[in-house]
């Protein structure tokens, strides 16, 4: 036969809200549990404090905070009679490390493959090679861009312009460098290995 | 006679308050600070006869040649400039280069893109062949990398327009 009492009723009992025969009930109940005397002992000297700090006249504040505390007791006594009865004494402290650490070693391991999977060589990012946008207006007219190693420099192809006429002579009216300015962009060259065509 | 003189005095006085504004607003404007110069030069190319660019083109230095000869796209027997300009690159203002001085044949437009750094520059590049625009086209110069391109027909051969940094 279930002689446990259930909450609402526990919680009477504990707040000595009970009378005549619930008392009784509850008080042979707990006769043999000295838990829930202690708790109610507890209680009563909670009780008895907040009394003396308060009022008479008013009402302790926060009625929630009081029940919530004694589901939290009730609470807190059933799952120490199961942890009694099911498990020994070393077993919780045991269950309450477990978590945090292998949470720490799963962290450990995660960042170790991490690491190992990359190649430190290697750069953090591709960065991409500066490839100008090649945008010609004119019908008809290309342009290839590419960057050439052989002549250290950026190299820009126009197919179908239209061809200058031979009469035009550039004799006549060109502004003529002298030798260094004419040479002015055959210096170094940069030494690239690659180069990458569009 | 007196207000002679005084006329002459507020003249005197407008003048220089005016020349003082201007020259206060020229001094003011960052955006016409100068942060690097670009030399524009174009090169006749040609397999045939040089000669054809006219007795005033210049020979470049074997330099120059081999380094043009050495992509195969630029690849010809003969090179030859024809003519360069050198124009300042501001800040945030465009510019203008005319290597062919006093012809408008060949004009190259260019205005920074990003902030110049210590030896290179981002340009917003457009190349101007007979009062048209054929290539826009945003480059990024870096000393002794210029860009070449290879452009009209003329003569029996191409014009290579090549922009550089200026030393």
């Amino acid at each position: 036969m279930n002689t446990n009492p259930d909450e609402t009723k526990l919680a009477l009992w504990l707040d000595d809200e009970l009378t005549g025969d619930d008392l009784a009930a509850m008080d042979t109940w707990a006769a043999d549990m000295p838990e829930q005397l202690a708790a109610r002992e507890e209680l009563r000297s909670y009780r008895k404090m907040m009394a003396g700090a308060l009022p008479a006249s008013e009402e302790p504040p926060y009625p929630d905070f009081f029940l919530s505390r004694v589901n939290q007791g009730i609470r807190g006594l059933q799952a120490a009679e199961k942890a009694v009865a099911s498990s020994p004494a070393a077993a919780p402290f045991w269950k309450m490390w477990l978590m945090p650490v292998a949470a720490c070693a799963g962290m450990v391991l995660a960042f170790g493959i991490g690491r190992q999977s990359t190649d430190r060589q290697a750069p953090l990012a591709i960065v991409p090679v500066a490839s100008p946008v090649v945008y010609t207006p004119e019908e008809g007219v290309d342009a290839e861009w590419f960057a050439s190693s052989n002549a250290g420099a950026t190299v820009i192809v126009l197919q179908g312009v239209s061809a200058i006429p031979d009469s035009t002579d550039f004799s006549e009216t060109v502004y003529v460098p002298t030798a260094s300015e004419a040479d002015r962009t055959a210096g170094r060259r940069n030494q690239d290995k690659n180069s990458s065509r569009q | 006679m007196r207000s002679t003189l005084q006329s002459f005095f507020g003249l005197l006085i407008a003048l220089a308050i005016g020349l003082a504004a201007g020259r206060l607003s020229a001094q003011e404007d960052p955006g016409r600070a100068k942060v690097g110069s670009l030399v524009v030069t174009v090169y006749f190319a040609t397999d045939g006869d040089p000669k054809a660019a006219g007795e005033k083109a210049q020979e470049i230095s074997e330099d120059l040649r081999t380094r043009l000869s050495s992509e195969k796209k630029l690849r010809f027997a003969h090179y030859r400039a024809l003519g360069a300009d050198t124009q300042e690159i501001f800040r945030s203002y465009e510019n203008w280069a005319q290597p062919l001085k006093p012809s408008d044949e060949i004009l190259v437009r260019f205005e920074t893109r990003t902030r110049p750094e210590e030896d290179s520059i981002s340009l917003d590049l457009e190349l101007w062949l007979a009062r048209k625009k054929i290539l826009k086209t945003d480059v990024q110069l870096r000393q002794g990398r210029p860009l070449y391109v290879l452009g009209s027909e003329w003569r029996g051969g191409r014009l290579i327009i090549a922009v550089a940094l200026a030393k």
